[in-house]
């Protein structure tokens, strides 16, 4: 595993849907990072429903990331409602990009929210070693 | 001409930037080639699968490692 590869460990991501630009940027972000081997991209409709299966695979996994497409963050609440924390939050207008109803997004967008949860997932990483060196 | 290699630093990606070397230099060629292994970058070149390989911005071959024949091919 290389250093810079933020996948070192059971990575599960989630990406909101929804119906604006931001939404689908997440999902872009998320199919990115799944497919490069960042994470593995979950249902996150079936663990927001409470599916038992769903919601067992999601508690299982060593970190959960969110990518909410804007501050209402339904995402994170709708995990955090059925008992799944998340560990990385990414909110896409966070980074700059503002929400409409269209889906005209670019590949730049995209990369920079997938750049976003690597990052979110080096920090977390980087500040639990930190804590468990300290002592 | 400027080559990079994308991918976040599997074997592959070696095994790839080991054969583009062996290309350029078996072409006699005046390029760089550069490592690429931060995501944002590797996704803002539309790279799904990796190891990749693009030549002046423009990927040429992505998800598998491209023999030295197969690079100097793209490079002649």
């Amino acid at each position: 595993m290389s250093e810079t590869c933020c996948a070192s460990q059971d990575v599960m991501l989630f990406a909101c849907s929804g119906g604006s630009n931001v939404a689908q940027i997440a999902n872009d972000a998320a199919k990115a990072l799944d497919q490069l081997g960042q994470g593995r991209m979950y249902c996150a409709v079936g663990v927001v429903g409470n599916l038992p299966g769903f919601v067992e695979s999601a508690l299982k996994a060593e970190k959960r990331v969110a990518i909410d497409g804007c501050d209402v963050h339904c995402l994170k609440k709708g995990l955090e409602a059925v008992g799944v924390p998340v560990d990385v939050h990414i909110v896409v207008t966070d980074l700059g990009i503002a929400k409409g109803h269209h889906f005209n997004h670019t590949r730049d967008e995209v990369a920079k929210v997938a750049g976003a949860v690597c990052e979110g997932l080096k920090v977390e990483t980087c500040c639990r070693g930190c804590e468990g060196s300290a002592t | 001409m400027q080559i990079q290699i994308l991918g976040v630093g599997c074997a592959k990606c070696k095994a790839l930037h080991a054969n583009a070397e062996a290309a350029v230099k078996d072409l006699g060629l005046d390029a760089s080639i550069e490592k690429v292994e931060d995501i944002q970058q590797i996704v803002k070149l539309g790279v799904m699968t990796t190891p990749a390989l693009a030549v002046d911005g423009k990927v040429k071959v992505a998800g598998k490692v491209a023999s030295v024949d197969e690079i100097k091919k793209l490079l002649a």
